[in-house]
């Protein structure tokens, strides 16, 4: 009755809109990422999956800006993968003995033509070059990775054609903490100082840790401090090991530095998710997110994690089982996007 | 995926906002004068600033009139769109005599011209302008009696009115997943539109030749959103049957209005000038949380060995307590009547002349009640100054043969500044980050007042 009698005085009302004061509301865009969908890929890719082959296998990539420019979407991909022989059977349990670059105009949808620009050649690496990590530092590319033995650079002016920086490891195992573990996962930024920090994970039998490395000429590298940077949880998605990081640097609209760090999240059951922890400048340790970033349930076991920014939004790219059944079960490259209700630019063809 | 729906429900927060009154005005020669009339209300508008101004009017006067605000409310450079707010506002006053004592009827409403009733729910951390946005898009209605005992002394009451919305849904029947138009499914809506109600009081005290003193009360409210939802049935996958019982119910707080008490003193003492002061007690710390309280209970028996994987119940979101600080609210007004012209007649026993142009300004500061938003939460708010100015255009007596009273044409301009506000979070891992808020309200509205 008292509704029919409001009517009554709002005859001459029509409907409420959708309502605003939705638009442009703050967001780090530092996640939760939602998987990228079909429309957002170019032709003839299956979303969320930027690069995916039953036969080589790429994985473990890491994404770096083309032309330096963020309000462009050209993008380089680093990725390893493994040339199965002809004789062989794919079999993507074999480390990678290659590392590829391919080229996506819109940040995702990567061209399947590639340029191999690193095969496994030294002793050290025994066979296996692996994680790679891309820098632009000093003019030049610089490519960081993981081989049997430690952690390896090269260095190259085009981002394709690279050259090791001496005969062995820039970090190889140490005493210490890192119990001699070995050092794999490279993750490296250049610093507001113009130095290199290198965040790197080590196997230990806790769970892996992640430890920190500088260098101001990318040949050599100084561990930092007595213990790891950031170390498993008691409890929560991290509990089991924090593992292959990616890290990156970011001012906040307010001006202050955020040192943010994307990893691999291992929980006490072996369930994994990508994780993020992130310390404001002059900061001793990383503060956890309140939830992981991406992952859902950890059917898929995303790991491997690299973040792109963009202009109004994050692409996340991690690597992932190409699907759920045991045909599927081999890794590929998916990416996410944050906030999740951005609306990226059209896909490239 | 209804149950997804469902669920997704269960972590919302409404939007939760005030009257329009509040924060826009209420009729336009009140808010020309910066509100600040809790000592020198006298028409339509006395219903909200202090009910027992009402009791002023010489004649019945009826009114008419719209208002539009336009919201640009930002964060960082970027418009957020926050809708405007904007309707039509109707008054009437009827004074009267009861026992020999002066009393006056008066009712008064703000009327959206885009819906009754509009409310919006979002999750507890995300960014909103929690006192703007949408919070003009109620039904705003008031209702009051004055009565002035002695000369000097003026007493009035009411009650003020929004609108609420409580919706229930359900689903009962049989759904076929490989054939979804062989499924019989029964599907009820239930809605309903109820108003609110919180009391307004007020006083004045007519000091001769020198003004008014008033005090108002204004209650508080809490006006609830509700839904409830029933999914039962059966659910036939391939032969496979699968009973199933979903319930939601969850509340929350849509709109609410602080406890009010505003004080306020008009000089009077020069002629045809009026300089009004008020401060306005606004008891926001008692804001509740616009999480919602709920209720989910999901019961489905799939066979045994059947590969369906039920999802857990949801984890109800803990409410933040938003700690709202208490405000207090200072308003000044002036109103200048001394343009006049035109032939002189007689109005209730006054000689009058046939125009009278009033010209009026007013200004009043709001802190924001927001606290440091460094947390979860993102409560967005910034303090506001407001600027506002206004005239009417009178006519006495212009039709002694139709309207033996007056005509009066009230119009009015608002400009508010709201200064830029830092939120800086305190964890370096928050998801929205730090961010700068700020951005203006500019509006206007007029009236045509009768009295006969």
């Amino acid at each position: 009755m008292r509704a029919a009698a409001l009517l009554v005085l709002a005859g001459c009302s029509s409907l409420a809109d959708s309502g605003g004061g939705k638009a442009n509301l703050p967001n780090a865009a530092a996640g939760p990422f939602r998987a990228i969908e079909g429309e957002e890929l170019g032709a003839g890719r299956a979303a969320p999956y930027v690069l995916k082959d039953d036969d080589d296998f790429p994985r473990n990539a890491v994404v770096i800006d083309a032309d330096g420019d963020a309000a462009t979407l050209a993008t380089w991909i680093y990725a390893a993968h493994r040339v199965t022989p002809d004789e062989e059977e794919p079999d993507p349990s074999v480390p990678p003995g290659e590392i590829i670059r391919a080229v996506a105009e819109d940040g995702r949808s990567f061209a399947r033509a590639f340029d191999v620009v690193l095969r496994a050649e030294e002793a050290w690496e025994g066979g296996v070059v692996d994680r790679p990590a891309v820098v632009v530092f000093g003019g030049e590319h610089w490519l960081f990775y993981a081989g049997a033995g430690g952690i390896g650079a090269a260095k190259g002016s085009d981002g394709v054609t690279f050259t090791r920086v001496g005969s062995g490891p820039v970090l190889a195992p140490s005493g210490g903490w890192e119990a001699a573990g070995m050092p794999t996962s490279p993750a490296v930024l250049v610093a507001a100082d113009g130095s290199l920090r290198m965040y790197y994970e080590v196997p230990l039998a806790g769970g892996s840790a992640i430890g920190e490395a500088r260098s101001s000429d990318g040949a050599s590298w100084e561990r930092v401090g007595t213990a790891p940077i950031f170390a498993p949880a008691e409890e929560g998605i991290d509990a089991g090991g924090t593992a292959e990081p990616y890290a990156l640097m970011m001012t906040t609209p307010e001006g202050r530095s955020v040192e943010q760090l994307y990893y691999t999240a291992i929980d006490a059951m072996g369930i994994r998710l990508i994780g993020y922890a992130a310390r404001f400048e002059g900061e001793a340790s990383f503060t956890r997110a309140l939830s992981p970033v991406f992952g859902g349930d950890g059917d898929l076991v995303p790991g491997e994690p690299c973040v792109l920014r963009y202009g109004g939004f994050s692409l996340l790219y991690v690597t992932e089982k190409a699907g759920e059944t045991e045909a599927l079960d081999y890794p590929a490259i998916a990416a996410g996007v944050a906030p999740a209700d951005a609306v990226l630019p059209p896909a490239a063809p | 995926m209804r149950l997804l729906a469902a669920a997704a429900v269960l972590t919302c927060a409404s939007t939760a906002s005030a009257a329009v009154p509040d924060q826009f005005g209420f009729g336009s020669r009140s808010t020309a004068m910066g509100g600040a009339v809790t000592a020198d209300a006298k028409d339509f508008s006395a219903g909200y600033y202090n009910p027992a101004g009402v009791v002023e009017a010489p004649d019945v006067e009826v009114s008419f009139g719209y208002m539009y605000n336009m919201q640009a409310l930002r964060v960082g450079e970027l418009d957020n769109e926050v809708e405007d707010v904007h309707g039509v506002v109707l008054g009437l006053v009827a004074p009267g005599e009861l026992f020999g004592v002066p009393f006056a009827f008066s009712v008064g409403t703000h009327l959206p011209d885009d819906g009754l009733s509009h409310v919006q729910a979002r999750r507890q951390g995300v960014p909103r302008w929690e006192l703007y946005d949408a919070r003009a898009q109620l039904l705003y209605i008031e209702a009051c009696l004055a009565v002035r005992p002695l000369p000097w002394l003026e007493i009035g009451g009411g009650i003020g009115y929004l609108t609420a919305t409580s919706v229930h849904f359900g689903i009962r029947g049989r759904a076929d997943l490989l054939s979804p138009f062989d499924s019989q499914l029964e599907h009820e809506v239930d809605g309903d539109l109820t108003a609110v109600r919180y009391p307004q009081a007020g006083l004045r005290l007519v000091l001769e030749d020198w003004g008014a003193f008033g005090v108002t009360y204004r209650g508080e409210s809490n006006l609830d959103l509700e839904v409830d939802a029933l999914l039962e049935g059966v659910v036939d996958f391939a032969g496979i049957e699968v009973p199933l019982l979903y319930q939601l119910e969850a509340s929350t707080i849509s709109s609410f209005t602080p406890h009010q008490i505003a004080a306020g003193i008009s000089f009077q003492r020069v002629e045809d000038l009026s300089l009004n002061f008020d401060l306005t007690w606004m008891h926001w710390s008692n804001y509740a949380s616009p999480v919602a309280r709920l209720f989910a209970r999901l019961e489905a028996e799939p066979p045994p060995g059947t590969p369906v994987e039920l999802p857990d119940e949801p984890l109800p979101t803990i409410p933040i307590p938003p700690e709202f600080s208490d405000t207090f609210v200072p308003r000044a007004g002036v109103e200048y009547r001394g343009v006049r012209f035109g032939s002189e007649r007689e109005l209730d026993g006054k000689k009058v002349a046939l125009v009278e142009i009033p010209l009026r300004a007013g200004y009043w500061y709001e802190k924001s009640p927001v606290p440091d938003q460094g947390g979860e939460t993102n409560l967005i708010d910034t303090d506001r100054h407001t600027w506002t100015l206004g005239a009417a255009v009178g006519l006495n007596k212009p039709f002694d043969d139709v309207l033996d009273g007056s005509l009066r044409l009230h119009m009015h301009g608002l400009f508010s500044w709201l200064p830029e506000r830092s939120v800086q979070k305190s964890s370096a891992a928050d998801f929205i980050g730090d961010y700068r808020v700020g951005g203006i309200i500019a509006g206007g509205g007029a009236n045509l007042e009768a009295s006969f």
